[in-house]
């Protein structure tokens, strides 16, 4: 196996991920992060990232700036829909249903401190119906980007640390809170 | 093509999945159970730390059927125990164990665990490998493994694993003060073969309690502080006050270097006691006893 492959696998996989991850700020001091989840308009992040607010800037990996307006919450699983007007330019990959296994490689993207499209690597801790948990680093702004698989793939929103541990919605999740 | 990053994640699930078939949960605690490693036909190797109850230990297996387990013996010295369980419940194929020789710093490692139904895994380095070690509770350790990986419930007792699914050994977070570490396969099979024939580890015993001293300016020995009535070195003639300065013709002057001498295989064994008796160079000889049970606790 050659390491500079593996590296370069690795900022492309990030590179991915970078374009369809936005920076959410709801006031000058709250950042989290989001994903656009699908074309054209929807963008998901965490309950916690947008709280009680009722519009949002959404800053694109383009460079763009648009206002988004939160359409629903749900504190329980700790999701939020936001839409934006206008035209996006893509939407992120999802993983189709095969599960998770421990072990797995697995990527997150966020904005730790307001540094913009952060990467943290580690592995899946152990995979479960409401929170993925991963072994990886994250940090405050991490919340709402997406955890991916190792080939890109989004498998999950980053929503809190526990014991260490990076606790992720499952995507199948974010797929039930849109259809509800 | 696949890429280099999706080939590794694929290598380090498809490790994860091997060795877990042979990841067990063991309940010998209040709340989170620990982990195990069916390491041989019904025989679990854990971490004897998180062996808290020795009655009423019930063992969760990979596929989720629970089974009693019987306390073979423990070693505090090594953080390793054995426990046995019917053998009809092990898996296919015999535990893929790494020699030494393979652990190198650098090396990618899986810590598993089973801290209930689920198999967990951590992803981290081996940071160094040391030379041959001796534990605070006095365990003879083939090789130091120090670890930059994440604790996380489930660690102790679970298997360190190489990117390859070969076992390297029983990961614990108690003997390096909370660090991570693990108990290389060779020491933990030599530890196993002896909590299978004896319950427990023998530990060379002389039964007296020792203090550096100086003999002279370029000399020092150890005196005998304490003797225990009934142990070999009594039996053997050593009085209080005698100043033991060799073993076995092998010079002396902590006590660590008599227990570095007192090892499993000495037990039974006649021991040479160079001693200075009221001034004078005399010499007994011991047969070596095994540590028993009462002073195995107290140095827990």
């Amino acid at each position: 196996m050659n390491t500079a492959d593996l590296a370069s696998d690795v900022s492309r996989a990030a590179d991915a991920l970078r374009r369809v991850t936005v920076e959410i700020r709801t006031n000058r001091r709250g950042l989290g992060a989001g994903v656009v989840w699908r074309e054209p308009r929807a963008i998901v992040t965490n309950a916690h990232v947008v709280g009680t607010h009722q519009t949002c800037a959404v800053h694109f990996a383009d460079g763009r700036t648009k206002e988004g307006r939160v359409v629903r919450t749900d504190e329980d699983r700790d999701l939020a829909l936001i839409e934006v007007a206008g035209d996006q330019v893509e939407a992120a990959v999802r993983r189709d249903t095969t599960p998770l296994r421990a072990g797995e490689v697995v990527l997150a993207l966020g904005h730790p401190f307001g540094m913009s499209g952060a990467l943290a690597i580690g592995v899946v801790h152990a995979s479960g119906e409401r929170w993925i948990q991963a072994d990886l680093r994250l940090a405050p702004g991490f919340s709402g980007g997406p955890l991916a698989d190792a080939a890109g793939r989004v498998v999950g929103i980053n929503a809190m640390v526990a014991h260490g541990l990076g606790l992720a919605v499952p995507a199948a999740a974010v797929e039930e809170f849109l259809r509800a | 093509m696949v890429s280099m990053l999706q080939t590794l994640s694929d290598n380090l699930a498809a490790a994860a999945e091997r060795v877990g078939r042979r990841v067990v949960a063991i309940r010998a605690r209040r709340r989170i159970p620990s982990s195990g490693i069916l390491w041989r036909d019904g025989v679990v190797v854990t971490a004897q730390h998180t062996i808290q109850r020795e009655e009423d230990i019930v063992i969760t297996l990979p596929d989720g059927t629970d089974v009693p387990a019987t306390l073979v013996g423990r070693d505090p010295g090594s953080d390793l125990a054995a426990l046995r369980l019917a053998p009809t419940n092990v898996p296919p194929g015999a535990l893929d164990v790494a020699p030494l020789d393979a652990i190198r710093a650098g090396s990618l490692v899986l810590a598993l665990g089973r801290p209930g139904a689920e198999l967990t895994a951590a992803l981290g380095l081996v940071s160094a490998v040391g030379d041959p070690w001796r534990t605070w509770h006095g365990g003879r350790i083939d090789r130091l493994i120090r670890l930059d990986i994440g604790i996380y419930d489930g660690f102790s007792g679970g298997p360190l694993v190489d990117a390859e699914g070969r076992v390297l050994g029983v990961n614990t977070s108690t003997l390096l003060r909370g660090a991570p570490t693990a108990v290389p396969a060779a020491t933990v099979e030599r530890v196993l073969g002896q909590l299978l024939e004896h319950g427990h580890v023998p530990t060379g015993y002389l039964g007296v309690g020792m203090q550096t001293v100086a003999l002279s300016e370029q000399s020092t020995g150890l005196m005998v502080m304490s003797v225990d009535p009934a142990g070999p070195a009594r039996r053997g003639g050593v009085l209080l006050g005698d100043v033991i300065t060799a073993i076995d013709d092998k010079a002396v002057s902590d006590p660590a270097d008599v227990l570095a001498h007192l090892d499993a295989g000495q037990v039974g064994k006649p021991a040479r006691l160079g001693l200075v008796r009221a001034g004078q160079s005399t010499s007994v000889t011991v047969t070596v006893g095994d540590r028993p049970i009462a002073e195995r606790r107290r140095r827990r």
